[in-house]
């Protein structure tokens, strides 16, 4: 065995920039040049530390560069805290199904996101702000963070701003210097507040299990068809490729069939 | 296709020829080795004589650790230097199974060959050296239901082996091994099998199995009895679940490894999530994900089932519970309407 054919060892990349958004939440810049598609995920080594799934949420535009936001939770992010620019790390990937783009294109879409899992719908918002080619009818952003010191990617939300929809709501408000133009609650409170909601709207909803089912049952009020509204699953991942068996869910595998499933499968996906 | 009867003795060269070229790994029993005091066990070793080989006992593990090893290093990472991988041997292996391993075998294929569209260089490298010599069931063990699972029969071997009144009948339907039964005297031998089990397990359609089954009563008695041991994982020829993981060592100077160590998802944080939050809870539901995935989701995705009714499960469980009755009454189930 080579290691030129072993899909476990992965491609070792520099990290050229880190982007400190919070104290435990940072995006790291990797000198990759490789294909991925907005929604899809890569699996990032530490030796020593061990792997863990992220997602990509830079736009698989930039050929020459790839980027990630990690939250400090366990131990292989406790490990990538410890890095600093010029240091590299091993990665294995594009894995999994991103975002149907194929079918938002022409449709008003609205796109939910809370927490970390802004940085997974990342990519799918610079796709569309970025390159004018990509024609959606109208693109409403909601994004729901613990709270005003949890905001992440402030700059580019402005710079979204300035061709979609954009609300940012916080859970809670800490009192501090910034005055607060956004929502306070939770995301679902404010998809009231979305305009046009109708057949021609597409969903796409990342978060935790919980803000995911109340946003879902939310549209169904307003409307929102079943197939047009999107989740992307978070599961234990050891390997990506469809053999390790944690990530399996009845007869799919979220590393190869997901992460992104449409509402209709994701229903019938119950743990 | 050659078939030939070997005294102990032409059985004895043939096998010592064997020994050249292959490992021999074949059940064994092992004396006072037994989970109780006193007792032995049947278990797959390295045997190179022939008289080594317990023909008439089912091992208490399956043989699948010589391809997928319970633990192994995946590769090596020294400060500032290129990840090393250790070398799999490529000396090839000639494994002794029961039919139902040979088809347990190929389901193992499944999800490292196919799975995905990947190949795992690990598995591929084991498995490429192995070679399939087969033992007959002639009467089903009392836990099996190889018959209803379809895997009592099996083509998929290059000699067949039966011991006969002190001598040894050879089958050899892979000609390559003609070179060594060069001896003994021409006979007709074909490997028997059984044609029911004592405990037939109707196997439900893939398509009868829906989700109203999952809040069904059936999976309470599997919380309550259940300790989360995993016994029935990792005796399971067909379980192949792993962990990745890395050892860390203290001394900074030296390498930091990868390796891989089955996992079962019967046991706590199978699908513990970074943050803390994990999924199924309750064993009941443990013993529904594995037994479904058995008898469903694999079927649904690789067209057979993923059991393949050697019973090792029910036997090496320290509760008593039964996959063959899980079934059974899934089954029951179904045919009710969905009540019990």
């Amino acid at each position: 065995m080579t290691s030129m054919n072993n899909i476990y060892l992965g491609a070792s990349v520099p990290i050229t920039g880190i982007i400190k958004h919070t104290s435990d939440e940072w995006s790291f810049q990797l000198a990759w040049n490789i294909d991925f598609l907005p929604g899809q995920f890569i699996i990032v080594s530490l030796p020593g530390f061990g792997e863990v799934p992220v997602a990509v949420s830079s736009c698989g535009n930039s050929t020459d560069s790839a980027e990630i936001m990690v939250r400090r939770v366990g131990k292989v992010t406790s490990g990538l805290f410890q890095l600093k620019v010029g240091d590299e790390l091993r990665i294995r990937g594009p894995y999994g199904q991103g975002f149907p783009t194929e079918q938002l294109d022409g449709k008003h879409l609205l796109i939910i996101a809370g927490g970390s899992g802004v940085a997974a719908i990342k990519p799918l918002v610079e796709y569309y702000v970025q390159s004018p080619a990509q024609t959606l009818k109208e693109l409403d952003i909601l994004l729901g963070f613990r709270s005003n010191r949890h905001i992440l990617y402030r700059k580019q939300i402005k710079r979204w701003a300035r061709s979609a929809g954009v609300l940012v709501t916080v859970d809670s408000h800490v009192d501090d210097d910034e005055i607060w133009h956004g929502g306070i609650g939770f995301v679902v409170d404010f998809i009231k507040d979305v305009e046009n909601i109708g057949s021609d709207t597409r969903v796409i909803v990342v978060g935790p299990a919980m803000m995911m089912n109340n946003c879902v049952r939310e549209l169904f009020r307003h409307g929102v068809e079943q197939a047009n509204i999107w989740l992307s699953f978070e599961r234990h991942m050891k390997c990506g490729i469809g053999k390790c068996g944690h990530c399996r869910i009845k007869d799919k595998y979220v590393c190869l069939d997901g992460p992104v499933f449409n509402y209709v499968e994701a229903k019938s996906l119950i743990d | 296709m050659k078939m030939v009867r070997l005294s102990q003795e032409q059985a004895e060269g043939a096998f010592s020829r064997l020994a050249k070229d292959f490992d021999l790994i074949a059940p064994r029993l092992i004396e006072g080795e037994g989970r109780l005091s006193d007792t032995d066990v049947v278990t797959y070793e390295q045997v190179n004589s022939i008289s080594q080989i317990e023909f008439h006992a089912k091992t208490f593990f399956s043989a699948k650790s010589a391809v997928f090893p319970t633990r192994e290093t995946m590769f090596s990472s020294p400060p500032h230097k290129k990840p090393t991988q250790p070398g799999i041997s490529s000396r090839p292996m000639i494994l002794f199974l029961r039919s139902c391993d040979i088809h347990a075998l190929d389901v193992l294929d499944s999800i490292f060959l196919e799975s995905g569209g990947l190949e795992d260089p690990y598995y591929k490298a084991r498995r490429q050296n192995i070679r399939c010599f087969l033992l007959e069931c002639h009467t089903p063990f009392p836990d099996c239901f190889c018959v209803s699972m379809g895997t009592s029969e099996t083509k998929n071997y290059c000699v067949f082996v039966r011991p006969e009144e002190g001598e040894y009948a050879f089958q050899i339907r892979d000609d390559k091994f003609d070179k060594y039964f060069t001896e003994g005297t021409e006979t007709f031998v074909e490997p028997r099998s059984p044609k029911e089990n004592h405990n037939p397990v109707p196997l439900p359609k893939v398509e009868d199995i829906d989700n109203s089954l999952f809040e069904n009563e059936i999976w309470k008695q599997y919380t309550d009895r259940c300790i989360a041991c995993g016994r029935c994982n990792t005796s399971c020829p067909t379980c192949s679940c792993f962990s990745i993981q890395d050892i860390k060592d203290t001394d900074s100077s030296s390498a930091n490894h990868r390796r891989r160590i089955w996992s079962s998802c019967q046991v706590k944080n199978f699908g513990l999530l970074a943050g803390g939050h994990d999924f199924r809870l309750a064993k009941g539901d443990r013993m529904r994900y594995k037994v479904l995935h058995k008898i469903r989701d694999f079927p649904k995705r690789f067209g057979r089932p993923m059991c393949v009714g050697c019973g090792r499960c029910d036997e090496v469980c320290p509760e008593y519970i039964s996959m063959a009755r899980c079934v059974k009454t899934i089954h029951q189930v179904i045919v009710a309407g969905g009540k019990r």
